[in-house]
């Protein structure tokens, strides 16, 4: 099928607090999709509500084609889900924990299982209890990539792990990706979703700011920087020709996010007489997670005092 | 062969993964004939996504400096060098044009651009031969 | 380790496997816990002779195999349902491809089937005791296995009521409070009366469990399926939310308006709010306990109520880590050990206030200052005992299930230990020392101080370990400190007691071995039956031996001998209606034989004559004391009296010389016998006294009748040197005998009071008191009671004899 998740419109409230508002976006199969948020935006709810342990209160949800909250055990066949906070048993050793998870699966489960611990290096005989948090995070991930599924859902993996997990992490991620599988995750490590993602979403107070393929994202949009010598004077004209999506000013330098910017519009500033400095960049993932993220809001005057003036109503955008 | 790869900077991922694989061509560094790492070994090497390291080979492939080898994975065209020189230069000359584009931009007038230039350039040549 | 090599489980095999190892170490715990118990009381019960509670014990093994299903209930929902969900792996469980149907079923079955297994092997005991004859088929026999049986509903019933509350609170410890409280509650309400009666099983509790069994599995199940489907939701918007630490939030606001508060205060505070509700559970389980029931259960819910308080006490700290981060923060660990402790202590004597003393209020208030006191030192010690075994299975125990479960077994081993310890004094010392035990008991207060210190010192050192070491096995500490604090009482009590007992001089016979020795030899021996001839005299019954242990040579208790003392300084009237009483016995009787007229009453009387010469003549060859004696004597009094009214005069004279002639013999024979027959010989002479002028006459005047006074006797004298004697044989009970064949006995099985030194101070020190007493008592009686009272008048009518 071509999409492996569709998220459509969907509501969530917990008492009077609107967790999720209007969401809807697709995941294509065979991608890698990372869906970014501060904490408390909604990512964990909405991965629980993919895996059926939320009910809607509008909207719908199909993974793989099933509705998660009347077929969640054929879901849980398909996906592979990865938690923050796996809940292993400490008392099990490695090889137990496989043994005992292998039960749910179909034949073939040890197998991979056994294949990934050897990867990852872990002690068969080992208690969980006696583990790492890094090697608990590891033994997680055996688990669910043993049974090969179709999509694998990470939620917030690596956070609190130290980097060679994480790089263990990524690499499998990428496996799994080389070889046509899905995988959906949801981090905070700016840095390695940025190596590693397709598809980029990014969640924000419950509402999805943006979806669309990273490239595509770091092509559309640009970074435009500049200074103004007067700054009486109005806002040079061709802003109106592109989608400022962020703005941020600091005295007298403007540090602009915006969409469609063309080559001639940055050489048309660049001559116009009021404006010095100016400079267009791609950005990286975090600029453009910062620019969907914060809201408007000049900050530092630049008095050389270093006061705070949030009231400050420099001139806006015309 | 060392290959990094900084999401930050600005410059895409496959793109990077060009230049530096043209430079290495370039360099000799890596021989006509010589295998590179398949897709997914790359993309776990330089932990980025396959796709990609993906469209960075087919852009090498429709170059012509990378060839696949049915079933051994990718290697380096004969011939490859020529070409990857040629990239080179040019990947240099934009770098060049974009220093100087800054430094006037800068305010630095042209005699003075001059001066720095010569001594930079002449210090690259001291260094150049003593390398060799 | 080869993966591909291992086969993979079915479905139900990963299930029942994992939940069989989550629960194994809760089933070894309560079948070794419960089956240790049953051997120890086993063993009391061998050792004691008191049939009551012998009972009691045999019992008590029954109620051991009743529990087991009742506590396994409890552990296993607690560490299926209640420790998966706060340990976070229920999340995980619930992520697999897992129906919640098999889940539960597999919950469940381990369960059910888990337990009668394990309940098999504790019905051994038991079982072997009533084929052994043992039991005797009593009806509270049947009524404990009628509980027995009973009890697998009930576990059932709690099994299904855990299960909902340890799915729908945070917190296992302080969910499976509520579930006993909620089911108390629901049985309160549903109309039962008595749990403590289960002979006469009310309808109502039966049909109470009922309806809690189908009502409670439905919406068990519904609530297992929600919270399946849900996962683990993490407390995300509740009320509360997940505090880490600090002040409750109502002071929150006062937060800025005061200055910092002090360090005491944020602790106590802290400590306060820490399972707030699973202590007020306990509270009100333990306050529903006595409104319910009102025997002594009420006291040992008490008791169990405060066991949990003291695992409340640490218990937040060991799941949630709060401790460490104070300690982190630069707090001494034992500042935080006391302030956790402190606040437990205001529940901890709410709990001994509703729980324990105000069941046993009516007969608080009935007794004397003295036992008030003394009760409340009881309730006091077992408390403070109980939470202090309980915080300090807190500390050793990460999982609150198994501090509890081991704070458990851990008591009522200690607690088992002690009752055999004194059952064995008991059975030992009753007959030689009888308030020995209870004495003895007594002192266990004094113990009580070092126990509690004992407890104290290693919360406060075992808690710095706790906290600066990461992962410490604290639990071995638990099981070499419990024990010796619990039995310090007993053996502070067993080996200090006698220095409680003033010292005084012992005024007992120096009796040798070999003179008890040949008294009881002769005693087994001696033919007690009378002679076949005497079926007018009230015939005696055949006592076990070891009973007629008691007769001469011990008696039953020192205390008889000073009722008897008391006793004999009776009045002048109880006499006289003894007489009057012994003489209508006699007409009636030989009404009774068919002598209605007078001639045919004397003809019979005659004829018993020669009976009582023959009497007289066997009590006097025998070495031994004949305990018919003191009634023959009178009879024939009385007999004589009848004789002068049927106008017989030599018959009664006759008789009259045969009744001195007996008291002659029982007065000079022993004091025993001197002492045994005050009652009839001051009967014969106050009839004597009875004469009339004529009736004197018609005997042959007065120098006749001063010849029948008997001579003068020393019963003060008597009774001090039988009292001495008797002592002393009780003495050597103490010490134990040898047989003719050089054969050590110890009388009766064991006699630990022996093997243990400052025991038998004890006991010889309290022997010599009480001696010291009764001889007090006696030398402070009028000289020569009897012969003041009644034989003074008589000589004082007729002159001396």
């Amino acid at each position: 099928m071509s999409e492996m998740i569709r998220v459509n419109n969907v509501c969530k409230r917990f008492g009077k607090r609107t967790v999720l508002k209007n969401v809807s976006f697709q995941v294509p199969s065979g991608v890698v999709f990372a869906l970014l948020g501060e904490n408390g935006a909604g990512k964990s709810t909405l991965i629980k509500s993919m895996l059926g342990y939320n009910k809607l209160d509008s909207g719908n949800i199909a993974v793989c084609g099933l509705d998660p909250v009347n077929q969640p055990l054929e879901i849980r066949r398909k996906v592979g889900y990865v938690s923050d906070a796996p809940g292993l048993y400490e008392w099990m050793t490695v090889a137990q924990a496989g043994w005992y998870a292998s039960g749910f699966y179909p034949q073939g489960f040890l197998k991979t299982y056994g294949e990934r611990i050897s990867d990852f290096q872990l002690p068969h005989d080992a208690k969980i209890r006696d583990l790492s948090k890094g090697m608990r995070a590891k033994v997680a991930l055996s688990l669910a990539m043993a049974f090969d599924p179709e999509l694998l859902i990470l939620d917030e993996p690596t956070s609190g792990l130290d980097p060679l997990v994480r790089r263990s992490f990524l690499e499998s991620m990428i496996d799994r990706a080389a070889a046509g599988q899905t995988v959906f995750l949801s981090s905070h490590q700016i840095q390695e979703v940025e190596r590693v993602a397709d598809w980029v979403a990014i969640l924000h107070q419950g509402s999805l700011q943006i979806v669309a393929p990273l490239e595509e994202l770091k092509s559309s949009i640009s970074i435009l920087d500049f200074s103004q010598r007067d700054p009486l004077l109005a806002m040079p004209a061709e802003l109106d020709q592109v989608e400022v999506l962020h703005k941020l000013q600091v005295g007298r330098s403007f540090h602009l996010m915006v969409r469609g910017l063309t080559p001639e519009i940055v050489s048309s500033l660049s001559q116009n007489a009021n404006l010095f400095e100016v400079k267009s960049i791609r950005p990286n993932l975090e600029e453009l997670y910062l620019g969907f993220t914060q809201p408007f809001e000049p900050r530092l005057s630049d008095d050389g005092l270093g006061q705070l003036s949030k009231n400050a109503k420099n001139s806006e955008v015309a | 062969m060392q290959l990094s790869i900084d999401p930050d900077n600005g410059i895409p991922i496959y793109e990077q993964l060009i230049r530096q694989i043209k430079y290495a061509v370039a360099e000799g560094i890596l021989m006509p004939g010589q295998v590179i790492p398949s897709v997914r070994d790359m993309a776990k090497q330089l932990t980025v996504n396959p796709n990609t390291v993906q469209r960075a080979y087919f852009q090498l492939q429709s170059e012509e400096i990378l060839q696949s080898l049915r079933g051994r994975g990718v290697a380096v065209c004969e011939g490859a060098k020529k070409q990857c020189v040629v990239d080179r230069q040019q990947i240099l000359a934009e770098r060049l044009s974009a220093v100087l584009d800054e430094a006037i931009r800068g305010g630095l007038d042209e005699d003075r651009l001059r001066t720095m230039f010569e001594k930079a350039l002449k210090n690259a040549i001291r260094s150049g031969e003593k390398q060799s | 380790m080869e993966f591909s090599q291992i086969t993979k489980p079915s479905l139900w095999g990963a299930l029942v496997w994992k939940d069989f190892q989550q629960v194994k170490q809760t089933f070894a715990a309560v079948l070794i816990g419960l089956f240790f118990a049953q051997l120890v009381l086993m063993v009391a019960a061998n050792g004691t002779v008191e049939e009551f509670t012998k009972q009691g014990f045999l019992q008590g093994t029954i109620i051991c195999a009743s529990i087991a299903p009742i506590l396994l209930a409890i552990g296993c929902s607690g560490m299926l349902v209640g420790q998966e969900r706060q340990s976070g792996t229920w999340a995980w469980s619930s992520s697999l491809p897992v129906a919640w149907q098999t889940a539960l079923l597999s919950k469940l079955s381990i369960s059910l089937l888990g337990t009668l297994v394990a309940t098999i092997p504790l019905t051994i005991v038991p079982l072997a005791l009533w084929y052994g004859g043992q039991f005797t088929p009593k009806v509270d026999s049947i009524a404990t296995v009628y509980s027995f049986g009973l009890s697998f509903l009930v576990f059932l019933e709690v099994t299904v009521f855990c299960y909902l509350t340890t799915l729908l609170m945070r917190e296992t410890l302080t969910a499976l409070a509520a579930a006993g409280m909620g089911l108390l509650a629901l049985h309160l309400i549903l109309g039962l009366t008595d749990i403590g009666d289960l002979w006469r099983v009310e309808f109502s509790f039966v049909y109470a469990l009922i309806i809690n069994l189908v009502v409670g599995t439905i919406v068990m199940v519904a609530t297992f399926a929600w919270r399946w489907r849900i996962g683990q939701q993490a407390t995300f918007f509740s009320p509360r939310g997940s505090i880490a630490i600090g002040p409750p939030s109502k002071m929150a606001f006062l937060v800025f308006a005061q200055p910092a508060p002090s360090e005491w205060r944020v602790m106590l505070s802290h400590s306060f709010a820490n399972s707030f509700w699973l202590r007020g559970c306990c509270l009100v389980g333990c306050v529903l306990v006595t409104l319910m029931t009102n025997d002594g259960s009420a006291s040992l819910a008490g008791v169990i109520a405060i066991l949990i308080l003291g695992v409340s006490v640490f218990d937040g700290d060991q799941t949630l880590n709060r401790f460490r981060f104070l300690a982190d923060r630069g707090i001494t660990p034992w500042k935080l050990a006391v302030s956790r402790m402190i606040m437990v202590l205001p529940w901890v004597i709410l709990v001994m206030l509703f729980g324990m003393i105000a069941p046993n209020l009516p007969n608080i208030l009935k007794g004397s200052v003295q036992e008030l006191v003394w009760g409340l030192l009881v309730v006091a010690s077992t408390g403070t005992l109980a939470f202090l075994v309980g915080a300090l299975a807190s500390l050793c125990f990460r999982k609150s299930v198994v501090a509890i479960t081991v704070a458990m077994v851990g008591s009522i081993v200690a607690v088992a230990a002690t009752v055999l310890f004194f059952a064995a004094i008991e059975s030992s010392m009753s007959y030689a020392v009888p308030q020995l035990t209870m004495k003895l008991s007594k002192l266990l207060v004094l113990g009580v101080p070092f126990s509690v210190l004992v407890l104290v010192v290693s919360i406060l050192l075992l808690c710095r370990q706790w906290i600066v070491l990461e992962s410490v096995k604290l639990a071995r500490h638990f099981a070499w400190i419990v024990p010796v604090a619990l039995l310090l009482p007993v053996t502070i009590a067993s080996t200090f007691g006698f220095l409680t007992v003033p010292v005084v001089k012992w005024q007992g016979d120096k009796t040798d071995r070999s003179v008890y020795q040949d008294a009881y030899r002769q005693m087994r021996n001696a033919d007690t039956k009378p002679a076949s001839s005497a079926e007018a005299f009230v015939p005696i019954e055949m006592n076990p031996p070891w009973l007629d242990l008691s007769k001469p040579w011990l008696s039953s208790s020192i205390g008889n001998l000073r009722n008897l003392a008391y006793a004999r300084n009776g009045t002048f009237e109880q006499i006289a209606q003894t007489s009057t009483g012994v003489v209508n016995e006699i007409q009636e009787e030989l009404e009774l034989a068919g002598a209605d007229s007078s001639q045919l009453a004397m003809d019979v009387l005659k004829s018993r004559v020669p009976d009582i010469d023959e009497a007289i003549s066997k009590s006097q060859s025998s070495q031994y004391f004949d305990p018919l004696l003191d009634n023959k004597i009178a009879r024939v009094a009385a007999m004589a009296t009848l004789a002068l009214r049927g106008n017989e005069p030599e018959l009664s004279l006759a008789l009259w010389k045969s009744n001195r002639e007996f008291q002659e013999m029982a007065a000079g024979a022993t004091d025993t016998s001197l002492l045994r027959t005050y009652a009839s010989r001051s009967v014969s002479m106050f009839l004597l006294n009875q004469l009339s002028d004529s009736e004197v006459e018609k005997l042959g005047g007065r120098e006749v009748v001063a010849s029948l006074i008997p001579s003068e006797c020393d019963e003060r004298a008597a009774t001090i040197s039988e009292t001495r004697s008797t002592v002393s044989m009780q003495r050597l009970v103490v010490w134990g005998y040898t047989n003719q064949d050089g054969t050590t006995v110890n009388y009766p099985q064991w006699n630990i009071v022996n093997l243990y030194p400052p025991l038998r101070w004890f006991a010889e020190r309290e022997l010599a008191l009480e001696l010291d007493r009764v001889l007090q008592i006696n030398s402070a009686l009028y000289k020569n009671y009897i012969t003041y009272i009644v034989r003074a008048p008589l000589v004082a009518r007729f002159g001396e004899p």
